[in-house]
């Protein structure tokens, strides 16, 4: 795994074009046609894409040295709704829909940027699981235990065999519809390592992925 | 208008974050590519507030926020760090080393700039 020299490295580049991009998506830089707005919108895609990728990157090698900085202050859902607004435009990219239901004012006891990439991670994978025109749903329903998030989507979902190693480290399923759409293994171990660090579990059946954030006692 | 020193040793960096301050704070920018630069311009210039980098060339983050905390001239100016690394002895060092607040990069601009909103508004500028 990389290490923190490495990642400093990688994040500095990267700081650099995902706010120059904003400078332009936000008209600081005078207006934009819509073909200008619709290329610069998927070079953000990307370049938010590659965000994830590295901070999940940095959080894995952290989460295996047991130094993964872990922050529960409580945030409304309705945040966590602003921070992935933009899976939805990409999603529809390719004629895909995200469909969120849950109360905004929910309140989540947990680390937001560790969420954020959860649950972000989590529908980007639902969506690689979705044939052209499927549907993921998201949901957050309050529970004694701890809020419960849903992820579901449309299609066959994850054959049985593999549901319970899909999470871990490096996993590549001997399966080639499975792999092409699971990558290289390490985002949806990331979701594990930063669900299990806030002291939640997460697991997957069928087309639909699920993880719990208990209440600090 | 609250005059903000900037300094980074990444120059695409700066410029876009140093536009982004006056485009949409007002604020006055100064800005230092390593952490020599970044000491004399915090005398020269006499800035609200810093911004500055760790890991830089010539000086980093943490020696030049030692050399500012030990002068009358330049003790009081506010700063926030950049940090690229969350690791918890890294963001001990920060907190302990004296800075206001600190930013994890990568990081959205919005956020940086209700950091050096907070910043400002608690050292009445």
């Amino acid at each position: 795994m990389f290490d923190d020299q490495v990642l400093h490295d990688l994040k500095n580049p990267l700081s650099g074009i995902t706010g120059s991009i904003g400078l332009f998506l936000e008209g600081l830089l005078g207006p934009l046609d819509a073909e200008q707005k619709k290329y610069l919108t998927n070079i953000d895609f990307s370049a938010k894409r590659l965000t994830l990728l590295l901070m999940e990157l940095s959080a894995v090698a952290n989460a295996e040295k047991k130094q993964l900085v872990v922050t529960k202050v409580p945030f409304p859902a309705g945040e966590l709704r602003e921070e992935t607004a933009w899976l939805k435009q990409l999603a529809a990219l390719e004629n895909k829909t995200i469909v969120d239901t849950f109360d905004d004012d929910l309140s989540l006891p947990a680390d937001k940027k560790l969420t954020v990439m959860i649950v972000t991670d989590l529908l980007v994978n639902a969506c690689k699981q979705t044939d052209r025109g499927g549907r993921v749903t998201f949901s957050i329903k309050p529970d004694k235990g701890g809020p419960l998030f849903e992820i579901g989507f449309s299609g066959e979902g994850i054959p049985r065999e593999f549901t319970a190693k899909i999470f871990d480290k490096n996993f590549r399923a001997d399966h080639p519809e499975l792999k092409a759409k699971t990558g290289a293994g390490l985002g949806l171990y990331f979701c594990k390592l930063a669900v299990e660090a806030q002291g939640g579990k997460i697991g997957a059946e069928g087309a639909r992925f699920h993880f719990r954030l208990p209440q600090d006692r | 208008m609250a005059k903000i020193l900037l300094v980074d040793d990444e120059i695409e960096f700066v410029e876009m974050i140093a536009f982004r301050l006056a485009k949409t704070g007002g604020y006055d920018v100064v800005s230092a590519y390593d952490g020599e630069e970044g000491l004399r311009k915090a005398r020269s210039e006499h800035p609200d507030l810093i911004i500055l980098d760790i890991w830089m060339p010539k000086k980093d983050g943490y020696q030049v926020i030692k050399e500012l905390k030990g002068s009358e001239e330049t003790a009081r100016i506010p700063v926030i760090f950049l940090a690229a690394s969350n690791l918890p002895q890294t963001l001990e060092k920060v907190k302990a080393a004296g800075g206001a607040d600190y930013i994890l990069k990568p990081f959205d601009p919005p956020v940086l700039m209700t950091k050096i909103k907070t910043v400002l508004e608690k050292n009445n500028v």
